[in-house]
């Protein structure tokens, strides 16, 4: 049986990976209600904005997340602040590791001051739809709701003053003004999602 | 580990995480129990760890690449030891990459030992992206991955994710298959 899970769990990534979503790919999965820190059911059609809209898969345990959690937290309340639709989603299976259960995406909430809705992804089944791979994974679509920008948070999760590139900081001033979005895909090592 | 799987283990797989059989040596830590011994580890860029893979000797280069936090690294690991283990160096070259942060090298270190690893390993240096680009424009940058060369080279086998000693087995014979003519995986 645990055979047959890994082998799924290595097929399924597979699959995502071949199936992440391209740039200028409409935002998939908006209307999937999911539940929010503060008990509220949250979908990603309620947040979306004129100006567009921040997806960002997250969780509570992985390292690389914890690393630029502060970040994650500055840069989604000033997304919100500037007009964007920001909603950050933890697609992880708490019975994998018990540090991404519901409680502790509370404490972390209110601890990192998040202004912005927080989420289960209950099945995993929106982070499919985006084709997310990975925890922190940023998606930033503009207004018309097209994929703009995709991958990570900056260049350097461990030393936050040593960032050289300020990849989401770029990608949505470029937005809010309306221009194109100089580094539109990147990547960083992460925590693979551990799917329910 | 015992001291006659940390010898065999260095039989092995001691040229595996060697900069292939002609490059740089670095010096193998002495074999003995893996709990006591202080494994190596060589921090390499993207670009120097496929000079490592392009460099060895042996039919079938895996590369995997983990962190001590990681949950389905941690998991895997022992079938990947056990892997190396079975295989003949002629046919395996196994290429363990932690991608653990600079502070955690120790924690990397110890992992290894624990593990019953006395060869020397690797540990990532330099630009996130820049390492992944480098090892596969496939690889979206989660922890574990796993890529197997063939014989030429060629990246035959890639994936993100936990595996089992029966896929890891798998993932090497298609790689020999693809080496010797046969259907590439």
């Amino acid at each position: 049986m645990k055979r047959v899970l890994v082998l799924a769990a290595v097929v399924g990534m597979v699959g995502n990976v071949t199936s992440a979503l391209e740039l200028g790919d409409p935002v998939p999965a908006t209307t999937v209600k999911m539940k929010d820190v503060s008990g509220r059911m949250v979908s990603i059609a309620d947040v979306q904005k004129e100006k567009g809209t921040l997806v960002i898969f997250s969780c509570n345990a992985c390292p690389w997340v914890k690393a630029w959690e502060t970040r994650i937290a500055e840069l989604g309340n000033r997304a919100q602040e500037m007009g964007f639709g920001v909603i950050v989603i933890n697609p992880n299976d708490p019975a994998k590791v018990a540090e991404d259960s519901y409680e502790v995406m509370q404490q972390r909430a209110k601890e990192r001051g998040f202004a912005f809705p927080y989420v289960v992804d209950d099945t995993s089944g929106v982070a499919k739809a985006f084709g997310a791979t990975r925890t922190p994974e940023v998606f930033l679509f503009d207004g018309s709701g097209r994929l703009v920008y995709h991958g990570a948070i900056d260049d350097n999760a461990r030393e936050p003053e040593k960032v050289e590139k300020h990849y989401l900081a770029d990608a949505l001033r470029a937005v809010a003004q309306g221009q194109k979005v100089a580094v539109a895909q990147t990547k960083a090592l992460g925590c693979t999602i551990k799917w329910r | 580990m015992g001291e006659g799987i940390a010898k065999i283990l260095l039989v092995v797989v001691c040229g595996a995480a060697l900069w292939g059989c002609g490059g740089p040596q670095p010096r193998p830590s002495p074999a003995g129990n893996g709990k006591d011994s202080n494994p190596e580890l060589v921090a390499v860029s993207g670009a120097e760890l496929m000079e490592r893979v392009r460099s060895s000797k042996a039919e079938v280069v895996l590369v995997n690449v983990w962190a001590t936090w990681c949950v389905p690294c941690r998991e895997e690991f022992p079938a990947l030891v056990q892997l190396g283990r079975d295989l003949p160096r002629e046919q395996l070259d196994l290429v363990l990459v932690s991608a653990d942060f600079p502070d955690q090298t120790e924690a990397a270190r110890r992992f290894l030992a624990d593990q019953g690893v006395t060869f020397p390993s690797y540990v990532k240096k330099g630009s996130d992206e820049e390492f992944i680009n480098t090892l596969s424009k496939r690889w979206s940058g989660a922890l574990p991955a796993t890529l197997v060369f063939n014989r030429n080279r060629e990246l035959v086998r890639f994936w993100e994710g936990g595996a089992s000693l029966e896929e890891f087995r798998a993932a090497v014979e298609t790689a020999v298959q693809s080496s010797r003519g046969g259907e590439q995986g």
